[in-house]
């Protein structure tokens, strides 16, 4: 027999299978009865230095959080679990941080490439350890240039006051408030002495420090972020290639 | 009603546009739904967590000419939801026992190959089986099945090829001919 008799065969089994599949009248009255007059959801900007996880082994960022005893994050990035199979990572992702978590497999027109799912350590006074959790990094490639998605779960601990709007812009984006800013980041040694300067910058959430670098590096990244089913999401644009519009265009396809 | 209007309407709210697109889209739903899950019963689960979800989020449609796609997007992600709830709750060997007997959704095939056949597709991966159910029964392309199932159209076709590649292998030898996923 041909393969187009198997083809065949395989749709007319689906069709009489599923043709014969009538819905049920309680099925009408559950949906209806269920469908609640809907609220609009208005989510708070919040906002968390994860892009500069990427730029050490290990890194605490200071200043990041600010609430409920929270001061710093500590990711450490283990190369064994970088994976650039979708698939794999897909199951890790439903299986470690959450099964609502979207995570595509194309960004606009960016193909994933590499990620992993890693353990955020969530850092109190004199860096001690308040819990963990886990978080999606996932890395896109667009002709060269390098986009990161970031997935965890809405941790009130986490999410720290916004920042004030100084370099944001604030967009409804199919329902959902994003945020878009352009921040600029410097990575320090270990043991860096900061300039009153310095610390009047971070202040004034100017400036977001990390430590762990070998020698200082200043960066600016932009991002959009957003929260969406209790799931917080950022796409960083880590080469500075995107226009705030393109940026906001990507989150709409996550949260479309 | 045109997918347009009714998205129209349905954004703004309106109750009875809700109950319009039960009535359109039931159907499709329900019935992709349980080809997807093997069971009627959760079949209607996913279709009414589908239809909510819709009425929810219909807000995030941008563009009203995807209903249909996008309805099905729910669904699939719905249902892959409920597949990783299940495995981690179930013995795997109570995993695809579903529904047997008169209830059973291959009680309407007489034919004993077309049995084994949707025995093997029940048999298949959660996602393999999805897209043969987008595939076949819904008559979608392979570029149709990449946007709801936010996969590489590559990824599609290769589910497809391996899914078909099982599907001949239960049925027999005389099923072994061919690779290429045709176009439908």
């Amino acid at each position: 027999m041909k393969d187009n008799n198997l083809d065949q065969m395989i749709h007319d089994t689906l069709r009489t299978c599923g043709d014969a599949v009538e819905p049920s009248p309680a099925l009408r009255t559950r949906v209806l009865a269920n469908a609640e007059p809907r609220q609009k959801k208005h989510v708070s900007p919040f906002r968390r230095a994860v892009v500069v996880c990427a730029v050490a082994a290990a890194l605490a960022i200071t200043g990041a959080v600010a609430t409920s005893g929270v001061t710093g994050l500590r990711s450490a990035i283990s190369l064994n679990k970088m994976t650039d199979d979708y698939d794999t990572l897909a199951a890790q992702v439903e299986q470690q941080v959450s099964a609502d978590v979207i995570f595509p497999e194309t960004l606009g027109d960016a193909a994933f490439r590499k990620g992993y799912v890693d353990v955020v350590e969530k850092l109190g006074e004199n860096q001690t350890s308040l819990g963990t959790f886990h978080e999606l990094t996932a890395t896109y490639d667009l002709d060269g240039s390098r986009i990161e998605l970031n997935a965890y779960v809405f941790d009130p601990e986490v999410e720290g006051e916004a920042w004030g709007t100084d370099g944001k812009e604030v967009r409804e984006v199919n329902g959902v408030d994003v945020t878009y800013a352009l921040d600029h980041y410097r990575s320090v040694p270990v043991g860096y002495e900061f300039t009153e300067e310095e610390l009047a910058a971070e202040e004034a959430h100017e400036i977001i420090y990390s430590v762990g670098s070998d020698e200082v590096e200043d960066d600016w990244f932009a991002f959009v972020s957003w929260e969406q089913n209790d799931i917080c999401y950022f796409i960083a644009d880590y080469d500075n290639v995107f226009e705030p519009d393109a940026l906001f265009d990507l989150a709409a396809e996550i949260i479309q | 009603m045109t997918d347009e209007e009714l998205v129209r309407r349905l954004q703004a709210g309106d109750p009875v546009a809700f109950e319009t697109l039960y009535e359109q889209y039931q159907n499709l739903i329900v019935r992709t739904a349980a080809l997807i899950t093997g069971s009627r019963q959760e079949g209607e689960d996913l279709a009414q967590e589908c239809f909510l979800r819709c009425w929810q989020q219909i807000g995030t449609l941008r563009d009203p000419t995807r209903l249909k796609s996008w309805l099905l997007t729910i669904l699939t992600r719905s249902a892959w939801r409920a597949d990783q709830k299940r495995k981690r709750e179930m013995p795997v060997e109570e995993l695809w026992e579903g529904e047997t007997g008169e209830s059973s959704l291959d009680a309407v095939l007489r034919r004993e190959d077309e049995r084994q056949l949707y025995r093997a597709i029940r048999a298949l991966p959660d996602k393999q089986r999805t897209i043969i159910v987008l595939y076949y029964f819904n008559d979608l392309s392979v570029r149709e099945i990449a946007r709801i199932t936010g996969r590489l159209e590559g990824t599609v076709k290769s589910r497809l090829f391996s899914a078909r590649r099982a599907l001949r292998s239960a049925l027999g030898d005389e099923y072994e001919t061919g690779q290429e996923v045709p176009d439908l």
